[in-house]
């Protein structure tokens, strides 16, 4: 294993030293750095080509240089010492991408997590009802995103979901036809996704539409999407709905004990929210993290408590439960920050250009406001993208194992078929998964290129193609050496990780 | 695919009812009678012919087309350059697609826009898929240093940012979209190569490769007659995606300003020429966008379609799902239960041997 490890680190580095060197050249035929001093009529021209000459060292050829640069790179090893060179500017690279890596990292975490969770929920379910119409459904939806260009998405949500929205935001009442609209669009996906016969298929869209049009008339007359909130009502029915859920999925309704922890953590979640308020109301990020872990705890010893015979299934039920239910009542509490957010930013809280609004002052819901309804639209651009291919992924992960011998002999032995899917079937489904992330998650880091143009993100794509544009090469290089060992190293990763889930993959010595 | 040949000849039997002599479809008789009954890709496969003769004949490549406007015209501005495209009754008008800001037909643009993504999209599908097959197929049947070398070289070209090449053709004034596509595809093949191999490393271990050999079959005999043709799936599928991708990849580069440059034009370019003008003239920004779509959709759509024909494996798995309420209620409830869709109240709780003791083996099991 060790000389395993050790010969990829070797030929990772082999690769990574062969393809900057690919790359220096191709940057070094991307542009020239003294173009815009050629062409313009400055007194002083001679003196800033030398200076940057000598910035740069374009005195000496390309692959001479590369040496140069490598030689500052190396030094990379050592905390501290790097040095990528500079940019046109004559600002550090370093610098320039210790502050592009944490707005990228802050772009795509949220959108990988979110594109791998819904994924795979969606692949699993259209894999489980095959050929039905929930299954053409997600297929062309998917594909459809699958061919969206990046940029296009991102140009549309900035347009509806961004100046619209804000613009809407100022009468915040919804029109008689856009409410038919939106009960027609739900009772038909309602309809495609539940299926079955007709006279159900009808009844399907019926309710689902008569109940779009309550809700969309009740958020309208409420101006709720100016004032928003779950309330405590909203809350007790999220919460056992979750917990119903829960059950089902973790532990199966027939195990009781475990419902029932799962519910008596709902009701201590409720409890908690109004003993919290005083604490919630002066809260800071790790007043929330130690929030989280508590209730995630409380979960623990409600599910030990009650667990009976089989004490792991309701600990883990009741604690998810637990957690989720505190994820409700965060996000009503910021709800209620959510007027005085509008207020200040002038009744247009989305925001458009960059990753937070200068100069806001608030406490922790502001802010955490601010920072949610700056990245909302790009981590949806991102999202909506890259669910796609989970989704396909996932699906077809999970039918090549349903079809495998163990899971008929998993029927065979008489299990449910919660059991089947979700311990014998879902978990081998993730294996070729696993691959698929890590490499997704290596070229996002880079990859997010679009989004961050059309958003105005100072990120490491934005800092990339600015590189480009401006003919400055060391930001570019400085970006794609970041991008380069992370792809490489979650390659190995994920090469690790196969044969770590996946106990017929041997890697050879 | 040998395992559903048995259920395909049965068919056709039946079909003729007195057969007058008993052939075997061939692999490819298969394949094409598999891709002719998935509905979705022979739908798309003509929605993409069509376009592509819209495209092509309405401007013109070279000869004059049937459209009364080129993409260079500029001809008077009408009613603020409104598509005048009606669908009720159904007229197309002057200017379907409207006007752009110094009153090119946008129709015209469109199409132009359309030819030079779909060249291309097809310039890429070509070379990387040529250079794909060749560095996978050596590396697979030859293995030793040879695969070393060419899999490293695959490694080191993955790593390369696509954008790069990008910025290298929009510094170049000389370079024109041949020589985007060019290098667009001397760099989108690695994932191909990569498949390729993996199906030739498997392929070449086969009883059949070694029967060829045993016949004295030389290695070029064995790659071109024996193993080609049974990739030739994996082959066909990831050429359609690597299209799908590359007119995105082309778009995605056009819109940064890095792609195809002026006189010439594409559907991104189009987009990234218009963006500021999305709110007076959105029509500037739908139609490039709405082409984009419809061109990845279908070509993703007979990828699909080729992919099921080529491998229909995945088309054998039916999840038997009891309905008829006579059934065993047990299995009825352990249905239900996974099934998000149905109602509770139908589940039957099961014995416990079912639901709960065997369920104790833990998460770890499967997350070590």
């Amino acid at each position: 294993m060790a000389s395993y490890l050790l010969r990829r680190l070797g030929v990772s580095l082999l690769i990574l030293l062969g393809a900057s060197f690919l790359v220096y050249m191709l940057v070094s035929v991307s542009g020239d750095p003294l173009m815009e001093y050629r062409a313009s009529n400055k007194p002083n021209k001679e003196q800033l080509m030398q200076a940057r000459i000598a910035l740069l060292h374009l005195n000496i050829p390309a692959p001479a240089r590369y040496f140069i640069w490598l030689s500052g790179a190396v030094k990379c090893v050592v905390p501290g010492k790097c040095d990528l060179g500079k940019a046109i500017s004559g600002q550090p690279v370093t610098a320039a991408l210790a502050s592009a890596i944490p707005s990228t990292l802050q772009l795509v975490t949220a959108a990988i997590l979110l594109a791998i969770i819904i994924g795979i929920a969606i692949g699993i379910v259209t894999a489980l009802r095959q050929y039905s119409g929930f299954d053409y459904t997600v297929t062309f939806v998917t594909f459809l995103f699958f061919s969206l260009p990046s940029f296009w998405v991102a140009v549309l949500l900035k347009e509806f979901g961004a100046i619209r929205f804000n613009t809407f935001l100022g009468h915040p009442t919804i029109g008689l036809t856009a409410l038919l609209v939106i009960a027609l669009l739900s009772g038909v996906v309602w309809a495609l996704i539940i299926g079955g016969t007709w006279k159900r298929r009808g009844v399907t869209f019926v309710i689902a539409a008569a109940a779009a049009a309550a809700v969309t008339e009740y958020l309208s007359v409420s101006k709720w999407f100016l004032y928003p909130g779950l309330g405590v009502v909203l809350i007790v029915v999220f919460g056992v709905a979750i917990a119903v859920g829960v059950t089902v999925l973790l532990a199966g309704l027939q195990h009781r004990r475990a419902l029932y922890a799962s519910l008596i953590t709902v009701a201590l979640g409720v409890i908690a929210m109004y003993a919290l308020r005083p604490v919630l109301n002066q809260a800071s990020f790790w007043t929330i993290v130690l929030l989280g872990l508590a209730a995630i705890a409380a979960g623990l010893v409600v599910g030990w408590l009650l667990g009976g015979y089989d004490r792991g299934q309701s600990m883990k039920a009741a604690a998810l439960t637990s957690f989720l239910v505190a994820a409700l009542v965060l996000l009503d509490r910021f709800m209620i920050s959510w007027p005085q957010y509008v207020n200040l930013a002038n009744g247009r809280p989305i925001g458009t250009i960059g990753a937070a609004t200068p100069n806001l002052q608030g406490d922790f819901w502001i802010t955490g406001l601010d920072k949610f309804s700056h990245l909302v639209l790009p981590t949806t651009a991102l999202l909506l993208i890259s669910l796609a291919s989970y989704t396909r992924y996932s699906r077809a992960s999970m039918l090549e194992v349903m079809g495998q011998d163990y899971v008929r002999t998993a029927r065979a032995k008489g299990l449910s078929e919660r059991v089947v899917v979700t311990r014998h079937a879902f978990r081998n489904a993730l294996i070729p998964l696993a691959t698929v992330v890590a490499f997704d998650i290596g070229q996002l880091l880079g990859g997010a290129v679009i989004t961050e143009n059309v958003f105005s993100i100072k990120g490491m794509g934005q800092l990339f193609i600015q590189g480009l544009q401006r003919q400055d090469p060391n930001p570019v290089m400085g970006t794609f050496l970041v991008v380069a060992i992370s792809a490489v190293s979650f390659n190995l990763i994920a090469d690790l990780a196969y044969s770590a889930l996946d106990p017929r993959v041997r890697v050879t010595a | 695919m040998s395992s559903q040949q048995p259920d395909r000849l049965t068919d056709t039997l039946d079909s003729r009812e007195v057969p007058e002599d008993v052939k075997g479809l061939s692999q490819g008789a298969l394949v094409r009678k598999r891709f002719l009954g998935h509905t979705g890709a022979i739908v798309s496969l003509v929605l993409l012919a069509l376009v592509v003769i819209l495209a092509i004949t309405s401007v013109g490549v070279g000869f004059h087309g049937w459209w009364k406007y080129n993409w260079r015209q500029t001809p008077d501005i009408v009613n603020g350059g409104h598509p005048t495209l009606k669908l009720f009754p159904p007229s197309l008008g002057d200017h379907p697609f409207g006007q752009d800001t110094v009153g090119r037909d946008y129709f015209a643009m469109t199409m132009r826009g359309a030819q030079i993504s779909l060249l291309v999209t097809v310039m890429v599908g070509v070379i990387s898929g040529f250079v794909g097959v060749v560095i996978g197929a050596l590396s697979g049947f030859f293995r030793g240093w040879l695969e070393s070398v060419l899999m490293r070289f695959t490694d080191i070209v993955i790593i390369i940012p696509l954008l790069l090449l990008g910025g290298v053709v929009a510094y170049n004034s000389k370079a024109n979209v041949f020589v985007l596509g060019g290098l667009l595809g001397l760099t989108a093949w690695t994932g191909m190569a990569r498949l390729v191999r993996g199906d030739f490393l498997s392929l070449r271990e086969r009883e059949f490769v070694d029967a060829a050999r045993l016949a004295g079959a030389s290695n070029g005999r064995i790659i071109f007659k024996h193993i080609l043709p049974n990739a030739i799936g994996v082959i066909t599928v990831n050429t359609t995606l690597l299209m799908s991708s590359a007119i995105l990849l082309e778009t995605s580069l056009s819109y940064l300003g890095m792609g195809v440059r002026p006189p010439d034009t594409s559907l991104g370019r189009l987009i990234s020429d218009n963006q500021a003008a999305f709110s007076t003239r959105p029509w500037l920004f739908w139609w490039p966008g709405l082409f984009i779509v419809i061109i990845c959709l279908c070509i993703n759509f007979v990828g699909d379609g080729l992919r099921d024909a080529f491998d229909p494996r995945q088309k054998k798995l039916v999840l038997k799902r009891v309905k008829e309420p006579d059934h065993d209620p047990l299995l009825e409830a352990t249905q239900a239960s996974a099934l998000p869709g149905m109602p509770l109240s139908e589940i039957v709780a099961p014995p416990t041997a079912a639901g709960g003791s065997t369920t104790t083996i833990d998460l770890d099991e499967g997350g070590r």
